[in-house]
């Protein structure tokens, strides 16, 4: 623990003013990819490698993990505000932060995510110095089953996303599980559902079906029925009833923190699933007199925002100690690290400890430093709500095709786009919810293949297999725990309304 | 007759002029315009660097920029299928792979190309793939492993990178050779990553991986065996398959190869041009010192050797693929 504090210690020492000022850039540019539909941190981080190849090696990773944590947030910017989230992560910001801005209190919702992103980001860095070497370690005895059971268990969250018809919100997520179906059979690599197309080899992207469903459909339910949404209060500012919420509620902050990390080591999980399982966890705990989750509640934005940003701490930890990626993103940051001839790994703790210490004083500045910089874009947002409507939609609009072109420079996924607008569209008609789809989504796949191959490993063998593995029948006794509940819930209101 | 001789010398003149026109078209301006290098894997892949450095080279050399598109999808095929479907004029040219052009195409014979869509310019990586266990595995030689295996009796939880992968072919081979019992484990994210987690987390006893992977994770992965018959400069104190009497006999077919090529059609001056300076760039010590590491991974081979090797590992993986087919 003495040498936490001498990491800590030497911070001010470790960054140059050079180093400093890409950490800043990062950041900018971050949260501005973040804001912007289809266009997420890691078209961001992967746009910035190449400007990375003569930088010294804290300066290239203070940029990448500058647009790294600056894209995580920016995200819940437009999710907030135009009820479109810039990145999947912010897909559970919206259900809550949307309803807030358009009762008026967007710049509450606003700095409530910066808030929740900085805390998040410097609690998942602390514990990043502090026990990166021991936690990647247990980690990595996370085996095929684990993984599988906690997907299963961010599937349990659909019931609880639906807001009002829980039927609706299963059907969604079985839309969200056939739609993940389709592509390469993750055993066997059979094609399936593909109709013989290569495209559909590779499944079905996850930019364009998120921008579509969100982006495009709300676009086109804009042009039926334009909505304003403006900030009434006079005060354009941070507000200073979202710092509050840091007295209020400090364990939601400090939970869901925690969550984003452990969720974060977890190789192949990733934010999207770490910010719908620590909204369902806030739900247990929701005070009585808050508004409904998926209505402006308070603890939804917080819960979600700290614990996609402490996500990107968590998913450091493995990459660092034991060069394995904990998503898409921190793989490319491992890319950009061997790019400056540095081997992640164990041995880059005793080759590069220079390196170590500048990532993490990055990390740990980064996160502090969103809090200003996110607020100074709260100020830009709020002047953009005043812009009329359809000018902001026309933009994101633009915004929404370049974007997901430029991920892939695949035109396909424009039509992909246009055919997941149309359907989001006429299933927001029909009032059915939205984020089920994204968390089938992006969940199925994962569950699919650590269930199969678990099911290889043990030889078909699996309560057998289980049965020696504690960690996987907790998660399984948690899992049946968050069905069972509202089942119980249920019947006594059944039995008290019949027996009169 | 004077103005008839006239008109005629005008007409050869002319002829001439346009010949000439034509020609200096062809030859002295390729390339006037900048060169799309088609990258099948994603940004930020090792083998990326290679590509990128390789293609900076090129451009000093050919005084236009070669720009690497990374061009993502279906295991390597996309990139593959676009490169075939280009126009042949030499602006677009494909860092081809065994998985995708080989492998892939006797897995779907209906993908839209085969060997005859490619015109060869030069091999330019061989990756040999490994066995490998978790350190703490009780056996650290190839000799020591199988007796381990037979001590103990089990079917082994074997990683075998993709589905449909050229690894897994030869891994699966040479398991079959030692007459060792295995149950074969995909990981769907190749080579590189999840079957090495699952090395560390007890779920496997053993995986087909590749050297500079798992380079990175030393100490905590060894590798038992090359699958090759020749030892390689990657790794050229580690056992080969010949050394421990197992034949597989599959040479330069055996490991991971890609290179450089353009759709077939390209001009023979413009191919010309290319396979001359990635010769000259891919045999220069002083590239293969800037790749660092990667540099041990460049094995160039001309054109027309690159070319037999397309028709050899095809004739290799013909009847393990099939196999494969018939038993899923």
């Amino acid at each position: 623990m003495s040498d936490f504090f001498q990491t800590l210690a030497s911070f001010p020492s470790l960054l140059s003013g050079v180093q400093l000022m890409f950490l800043v850039i990062g950041i900018g540019a971050g949260v501005v990819i973040g804001a912007l539909p289809g266009v997420g941190p890691l078209l961001g981080v992967v746009m910035a490698i190449p400007f990375t190849f003569y930088m010294d090696p804290v300066s290239s990773m203070a940029l990448l993990m500058g647009i790294y944590q600056g894209g995580s947030y920016g995200g819940a910017l437009s999710a907030t505000v135009i009820g479109i989230p810039g990145t999947p992560m912010a897909a559970a910001t919206l259900l809550d932060a949307h309803p807030m801005a358009l009762r008026g209190r967007a710049s509450y919702a606003v700095t409530l995510a910066t808030l929740a992103s900085c805390i998040g980001g410097v609690i998942s860095g602390l514990v990043l110095i502090a026990v990166a070497p021991a936690l990647a370690a247990f980690a990595i005895k996370f085996g095929p089953a684990e993984a599988a059971a906690f997907a299963l268990l961010g599937l349990t969250t659909i019931g609880a996303l639906s807001g009002g018809s829980a039927l609706k919100g299963w059907m969604m997520g079985l839309l969200g599980l056939l739609i993940a179906a389709i592509g390469l059979d993750p055993v066997s690599g059979e094609s399936r559902f593909t109709f013989g197309s290569l495209y559909l080899d590779s499944g079905v992207a996850l930019v364009p079906l998120l921008v579509g469903l969100f982006s495009i459909s709300e676009i086109l339910r804009q042009i039926e029925k334009p909505i304003r949404v403006h900030d009434t209060s006079s005060n354009v500012s941070a507000s200073a009833d979202a710092f509050r919420t840091l007295i209020q509620r400090p364990f939601n902050y400090l939970r869901s923190s925690a969550l984003g990390v452990f969720i974060g080591i977890l190789p192949g999980i990733g934010g999207v699933t770490a910010a719908f399982l620590s909204y369902r966890a806030a739900m247990v705990f929701k005070k009585p007199s808050d508004p409904d989750f998926g209505d402006g509640n308070t603890d939804g934005v917080i819960a979600s925002e700290a614990a996609n940003s402490a996500v990107a701490g968590g998913a450091l930890i493995p990459m660092l100690a034991l060069a394995i990626p904990g998503d898409p993103i921190v793989a490319v940051l491992m890319g950009g690290l061997m790019v400056q001839a540095i081997q992640p790994g164990p041995g880059m703790f005793l080759n590069h400890p220079e390196v170590i210490d500048g990532i993490f004083a990055v990390f740990i500045l980064g996160a502090i430093l969103l809090l200003p910089i996110g607020l100074l874009f709260v100020r830009l947002i709020i002047r953009l709500l005043r812009l009329p409507q359809w000018s902001i939609m026309c933009v994101v609009l633009m915004v929404s095709v370049v974007g997901t072109y430029s991920v892939s420079r695949e035109i396909l996924d424009i039509w992909t786009l246009i055919a997941f607008g149309v359907v989001g569209y006429l299933l927001r008609k029909a009032d059915y919810p939205l984020a089920p789809i994204v968390v089938g989504f992006v969940l199925g796949p994962i569950f699919e293949k650590n269930f199969r191959r678990t099911g290889l490993i043990s030889q078909g063998d699996f309560v057998g297999f289980i049965a020696d593995r504690p960690i996987t029948l907790a998660v399984l006794a948690l899992i049946l725990v968050f069905l069972l509940v509202p089942l119980f819930r249920y019947l006594p209101s059944q039995i008290d309304r019949k027996s009169p | 007759m004077n103005t008839i001789r006239k008109k005629a010398l005008a007409l050869m003149l002319a002829a001439t002029l346009s010949v000439g026109a034509v020609a200096s078209v062809a030859h002295a301006e390729y390339p006037d315009k900048p060169i799309t290098l088609l990258f099948p894997w994603a940004p930020g892949d090792p083998f990326e660097a290679v590509m990128r450095t390789l293609g900076e080279r090129m451009g000093k050399e050919l005084g236009q920029p070669v720009v690497v598109t990374s061009t993502v999808g279906a295991g390597g095929k996309k990139a593959t299928a676009a490169a075939a479907k280009a126009d042949a004029d030499g602006y677009t040219l494909l860092n081809n792979w065994v998985a995708p052009q080989i492998a892939g195409k006797l897995f779907d014979p209906d993908l839209p190309y085969d060997n005859s869509s490619f015109a060869p310019i030069a091999g330019v990586l061989a990756i040999p793939f490994t066995v490998t266990v978790a350190e703490t595995h009780p056996s650290n030689t190839m000799p020591e492993f199988i007796e381990w295996a037979k001590a103990e009796g089990k079917t082994l939880n074997f990683g075998v990178c993709a589905p449909q992968s050229v690894p897994r072919l030869v891994g699966e081979q040479f398991m079959r050779s030692a007459e060792l019992e295995f149950n074969p484990i995909p990981f769907n994210g190749g080579c590189m990553g999840d079957n090495i987690t699952g090395l560390l987390n007890g779920s496997l006893d053993v995986s087909v991986s590749v050297v500079p992977a798992t380079r990175i994770m030393e100490g905590q992965v060894k590798h038992l065996l090359l699958l090759a018959d020749e030892s390689h400069p990657i790794a050229p104190d580690l056992a080969t398959a010949a050394d421990v009497d197992i034949n597989i006999g599959w040479g330069a077919a055996a490991l991971g190869w890609g290179g450089l090529v353009a759709p077939s059609g390209t001009p023979d001056d413009v191919l010309a041009k290319l396979r001359q300076v990635s010769a000259d760039i891919l045999q220069d010590e002083a590239f293969l010192k800037e790749l660092g590491p990667l540099g041990k991974l460049i094995a160039y081979s001309s054109p027309s050797d690159f070319e037999a090797l397309w028709s050899e590992t095809e004739q290799l993986l013909k009847p393990r693929v099939e196999e494969l087919k018939t038993s899923n």
